[in-house]
């Protein structure tokens, strides 16, 4: 609108990657100046993003823009470019729009107090605007590009930042909160690892199967693969091999996401995520990182819709996404009942919701109705990014205020921080899906999809995971917010502490989330119908959707009883405190919810101490035997070369000489014979 | 792109480098004897002209080929041995690459090599070792390939043998002789496969035997034996015996030296001989030599993790890089060879600074322990942000060089899909060792820079600028071409295509 859609599209991801090289630059002149540059870059993101939805309201069509031809490899040419098409767009707004509140949110939050009680910045602040506004950009290049490649670029940088961050904190003095750690920075050190080492085991994945796409298709590129896809042609000159190889293909480029959006059995890395500040938390949950899984998978399932008529076998790939999709969505709702801390009930429940998009876009390929399957899960990506992000950042001022991150340290904080208390209220309302927020939206048009497709048994374990998820979003909401202050508060009070509400910087990016939780289901009336038919919008002419947007019906009906069923006990439980659940928490079934299902300690166990029992094995066994064997040649060799030394030369160098007049004598043989 | 030329300088750059470096290196001998000071500047004086030199050659080459060929053994017009200098694409970047490391050795060697037994000898044996490996990049007839290929082990061995870390001289020797023992053996049988091939075509001139025709079984013989002769260079698991008692006796600026830039010359030879001349007929083999690249990949990436000492794990870590190299050529494709010598660059580069950075940690903490390490980040700053960005690069992680490398070379693997599942299979094998690094690299880091800082560690401070300068470079590099890779490419790709074809 206000930009030419090609700039915009370019300098929405280069303005915060080169923000972020220009971080330490301006550090060194004033550290006011570098984190006023980071927020300034984190909005122009932001505005370039909303600039784009405008032109794409205005004049709705997908493009491709080509800058530069990166590599040249015979017959293949591979081309950095845009696809600026609604899906890209809504993954950039929310990278930018909902990155830029959190980094505002960040001038606030990353202070902290000295031994006096005096209000200090965080000494490594350069580092974390650098890497805060990397993600930002990293994000944004993965869903603009327009080829696989490109993105997984962009997807291996946000990776990385989310390494960096989540370990910011990597040297804090302060004792670990898990024994296996001497100290909390070699706790956080380690979550960092683990985040991106269990994210490289989905990339393997994806790197794999983006080569082999481009082996089988020629291209890396979106707009041709759609091309392609519906070919019959081109599907005809495959070979067998081929056929058969594509599912695989897409399977393996699904571990990407796998990894990325934490799904089972990938989903072990996002829990201990919470290490890193809970700015980093929120934006790994809401706007980047665990949200580029969703965006590949939306990226390549109309890809795969349009493939599957020629290449049947890819219905497999519809069929696990599905149901790895409500599979984790169940099992993390049910980890999320135990949870203390509260950062980790919201990491669960990201998990969990992650899960419904995932559900969603997978019975895209399996239903007739595939654009409202598909729209139910991107609307989901949306509404999930806002109510998250507002959950985590309000619970950040919760954290800052109280200095615990323990839900049983808390309790009664509604009179002294209304504002943080009211905007989480409608956050976890949304995360429950109650009306009208725009979780209850989203979530109704996922069940409808499920159902009107006859997805049955999707649509079963999707309901009860909605109930789950009141439960336990509601248990949270009352123990911190509700009931008497804890011990833990009273103490803090006592010496003189006083919980105090948030100061602007972080009030203002809450009541704006907020906003948006309350009446973003406006979006589906508006804003969400010019995009709803994302699914279509690479391959066929971009049109304004006729999708009936609500009809009461018993659905509606039962999306509404939800919060009924789920918050009742929740708040009969955790606000009256009814009923004594002590037996049952320490019980076999509370042990296995709070262990994770075991899957933690399993994938430790082979994956962690076993590899490493292997490779020590590996040392002390047969490299040991291979070197020694050398060492006893070379000795052997040696002994030789010593008893020519008494007759000849005498010195070892000189060898190589008399090698190289053996050679020329050689030679000259050959020649003369 | 406006190129810079100087005459006489730009016309005889390989020349006069090696000239130069011989030279300087004789008077670096001579005036080490009196004043170290003396040494030190000549030998770093001569590389740096070197450098200067293959900057001037690289400028050229971008447009067109430098050569110069002087007989040396047999008749004018029918020479047996010519001493060509072929300045192209390929070995411009490489020849670069070889002095800028031997340059910043050097420097890096005025702080790292304090109390120096014969400085003169040292240094001059570090411009020594530079001018053969260049000459080997240069060559381009078979005899003077090897020639240069024999003369660099003689400065390496005594460089190893006199310079070593241990107190034991025997000790010394023993690793040092493994190492002089296998590459020997490496080369003899290279030269055995060099005059077979001569008796199957009657040339050692590289050139001509692009285009000679050899009978397929006999091809197939010299070209397996060039491989693994060259392979026991580059360390392939189980060739690689030689590497860890030597890379575990060399100080770090000789252990650059031998790591980042010697093995190079090995893959190099490849590049140059090997593949160009065998790849049809070696196609038949690809599958076995894919899987023992694999291996090299695994057995160096789960021995890195294994191992209780920073340097011993970026030992392994070379060795488990060269495998993808290995990789990148195996799949005799355009992209995957184009992978192979990014790699060569990439590695050459990145290993070299992650032994920068072990040699500092050990200058300024005395111990290249993990056990004995931590913490170390808020100390040096410098130095964790270039380890960390590193070793994090080495994972294969864009936007930096290796990455590159890596995607171009299993991009390579990839094309040979359609061939059967098995390649699909060590395809999506391969790419796990990307992982498995980034295990090592990850955890290593972990355990140095982050976390507590033991007792007596405290006082530790980042590098003199001087090696902060060379640390900067280096990493300047590996982001540069990581972002527009395009920067190598346009030398290396247009010989590659010439030498390979397209497909």
């Amino acid at each position: 609108m206000i930009f030419p859609l090609e700039l915009a599209a370019w300098l929405v991801f280069a303005v915060p990657l080169v923000g972020a090289v220009l971080t330490p630059v301006f550090s060194k002149i004033n550290g006011t100046l570098r984190d006023a540059m980071a927020v300034l870059v984190g909005f122009m993101t932001a505005a370039l993003a909303i600039d784009m939805v405008f032109s794409m309201v205005l004049a709705p069509e997908s493009h491709d823009y080509v800058l530069l031809t990166w590599v040249i490899a015979g017959s293949y040419t591979i081309d950095f470019g845009v696809l600026v098409d609604p899906l890209s767009v809504l993954l950039a707004v929310i990278a930018g729009g909902i990155g830029s509140l959190i980094i505002l949110f960040s001038v606030g939050y990353m202070t902290g107090h000295d031994e006096q009680g005096n209000l200090v910045k965080d000494p490594s602040l350069t580092r974390y605007y650098f890497f805060m506004q990397m993600f930002v950009g990293g994000m944004t290049l993965l869903v603009m590009s327009d080829n696989l490649l490109m993105t997984f670029i962009g997807w291996e940088v946000v990776g990385m930042c989310s390494y960096a961050l989540i370990g910011f904190w990597h040297n804090a003095k302060t004792p670990s909160p898990v024994p296996e750690y001497k100290t909390e920075g070699e706790y956080n050190s380690a979550c960092g690892m683990k985040a991106f080492m269990v994210t490289r085991v989905g990339d393997i994945g994806l790197l794999a199967g983006i080569v082999l796409l481009f082996t089988i298709t020629g291209t890396f590129n979106y707009t041709q693969l759609q091309t392609i896809a519906g070919d019959a042609v081109w599907a005809a000159s495959l070979s067998t091999l081929m056929i058969n190889l594509l599912p695989v293909v897409a399977l393996l480029i699904f571990a990407g996401p796998i990894g990325k959006s934490a799904q089972f059995p990938l989903h072990i890395w996002l829990p201990e995520a919470m290490a890193g500040p809970t700015t980093v938390s929120a934006l790994i949950h809401a706007a980047a990182m665990v949200k580029a899984g969703v965006f590949l998978v939306a990226r390549m399932t109309p890809i795969f819709i349009d493939m599957v008529v020629n290449v049947i076998g890819l219905t497999v790939f519809f069929q696990t996404v599905a149901w790895i999709g409500a599979f984790t969505a169940f099992m993390a709702a049910t980890m999320a009942l135990v949870q203390d801390e509260i950062k980790k009930v919201l990491a669960y429940s990201t998990i969990s919701q992650l899960g419904y998009m995932f559900t969603a876009l997978g019975a895209s390929g399996l239903v007739a109705e595939s654009v409202a399957a598909y729209s139910a899960g991107t609307f989901h990506l949306l509404a999930h990014a806002i109510f998250k992000a507002l959950l985590f950042l309000a619970a950040g001022a919760v954290l800052h205020a109280v200095e615990s991150k323990n839900m049983r340290d808390m309790g009664g904080l509604w009179k002294d921080m209304k504002v943080t208390a009211v905007t989480f209220l409608i956050g976890a309302l949304a995360l429950a899906g109650v009306f009208p927020t725009i979780g209850f939206w989203s979530k109704e048009m996922i069940f409808d999809a499920l159902l009107e497709g006859g997805q049955t048994s999707l649509f079963l374990l999707a309901f009860i995971t909605a109930i789950l998820t009141a439960f336990y979003t509601f248990r949270m909401v009352f123990m911190t917010f509700f009931g008497k202050k804890s011990q833990h508060i009273v103490e803090l009070e006592s010496h003189g502490h006083h919980i105090h509400e948030a100061p602007w910087s972080m009030r203002i990016p809450l009541i704006i989330l907020a906003t948006l939780a309350l009446v973003g289901g406006i979006f589906e009336l508006v804003f969400f119908n010019a995009f709803s038919p994302i699914g279509e919008g690479l391959a066929h002419p971009f049109e304004w959707s006729t999708l009936p947007v609500f009809a009461l019906g018993p659905l509606t009906l039962l999306t509404v009883g939800i919060w009924i069923v789920g918050i009742t006990p929740a708040y009969y439980i955790y606000y009256k405190g009814k009923g004594d659940f002590t037996n049952l928490r320490q019980g076999p079934l509370g042990r296995f919810l709070e262990n994770r299902w075991y899957f933690n300690k399993i994938f430790y166990r082979i994956f962690v101490d076993g590899y490493l029992w292997f490779t020590n094995g590996l040392r002390t066994r047969v490299e040991s035997g291979l070197l020694a064997f050398s060492e006893a040649t070379s000795r052997g060799l040696d002994s030789v070369s010593k008893g020519w030394r008494r007759t000849m030369t005498g010195v070892l160098n000189t060898n190589v000489l008399g090698m190289m007049l053996g050679i020329i004598a050689f030679l000259l043989v050959i020649l003369f014979l | 792109m406006q190129t810079l030329y100087i005459p006489f300088l730009s016309d005889y750059p390989m020349i006069l480098t090696l000239l130069g470096l011989v030279f300087g290196g004789l008077l670096t001998l001579l005036v080490g004897t009196k004043s170290e000071k003396g040494a030190r500047a000549l030998a770093a004086l001569s590389l740096l002209g070197g450098l200067l030199l293959n900057v001037l050659l690289l400028l050229r080459v971008d447009t067109t080929t430098v050569f110069h060929d002087i007989v040396w053994l047999g008749s004018e017009t029918d020479p047996l041995m010519t001493l060509g200098f072929l300045g192209d694409g390929l070995s411009a970047p490489i020849a670069v690459l070889i002095l800028a490391l031997g340059l910043f050795s050097v420097v890096y060697s005025f702080f790292y090599m304090e109390n120096l037994k014969h400085p003169g000898l040292y240094y001059s044996l570090m411009v020594w070792f530079v001018a053969a490996m260049v000459g080997v990049v240069y060559a381009t007839n078979l005899l003077e390939f090897f020639v240069f290929y024999e003369l660099m082990l003689i400065p390496a061995f005594v460089l190893v043998y006199v310079y070593g870390v241990s107190e034991d001289p025997d000790k010394r020797s023993k690793n040092a002789l493994q190492f002089w023992v296998w590459t020997a053996i490496g080369a003899m049988i290279s030269i055995f496969a060099t005059l077979f091939l001569f008796g199957a075509t009657g040339t050692f001139d590289i050139q001509t035997l692009y285009t000679a025709s050899i009978p397929t079984d006999v091809a197939k013989l010299i070209g397996v034996m060039f491989l693994l002769g060259f392979g026991m260079k580059l360390g392939l698991v189980p060739l690689h015996v030689w590497a860890p008692p030597v890379y575990g006796e060399a100080p770090i600026p000789v252990l650059v030296l031998l790591s980042g830039a010697m093995t190079k010359t090995a893959a190099y030879g490849v590049i140059r001989i090997v593949i160009p001349i065998f790849r049809t007929v070696l196609a038949d083999y690809s599958l076995g030599l894919m899987v023992i690249s694999i291996v090299t990949m695994f057995y160096g990436a789960m021995l890195a993790i294994a191992q209780k000492d920073l340097k011993m794990m970026l030992a392994y870590s070379s060795i488990s890089q060269l495998g993808y190299l290995m990789l990148g050529y195996t799949s005799m494709t355009l992209v995957g060879v184009n992978g192979a010598t990014f790699q060569i660059i990439n590695h050459g580069v990145l290993a070299s600074l992650m032994f920068f950075c072990a040699g500092i940690i050990k200058m300024k903490t005395g111990t290249m322990e993990f056990d004995k390490l931590g913490g170390l980040a808020p100390k040096m700053p410098v130095l964790a942000t270039v380890f960390v960005l590193g070793g994090i690069a080495l994972a294969g992680t864009p936007p930096m060089s290796a990455f590159v490398g890596e995607f171009m070379i299993f991009t390579g693997a990839a094309s040979l899909a359609g061939n059967g599942w098995a390649y699909v299979a060590l395809l999506v094998i391969g790419v796990m060792a990307t992982g498995l690094t980034a295990a090592y690299y990850l955890w290593a880091i972990r355990r140095t820079m982050y976390g507590p800082i033991p007792e007596g560690l405290e006082q530790v401070s980042d590098p003199p600028l001087t090696i902060i300068a060379i640390l900067g470079i280096m990493a300047f590099i590996v982001v540069v071409i990581g972002i527009w890779p395009e920067l190598l490419w346009r030398y290396v790709q247009p010989v590659l295509l010439a030498i390979i074809g397209g497909g």
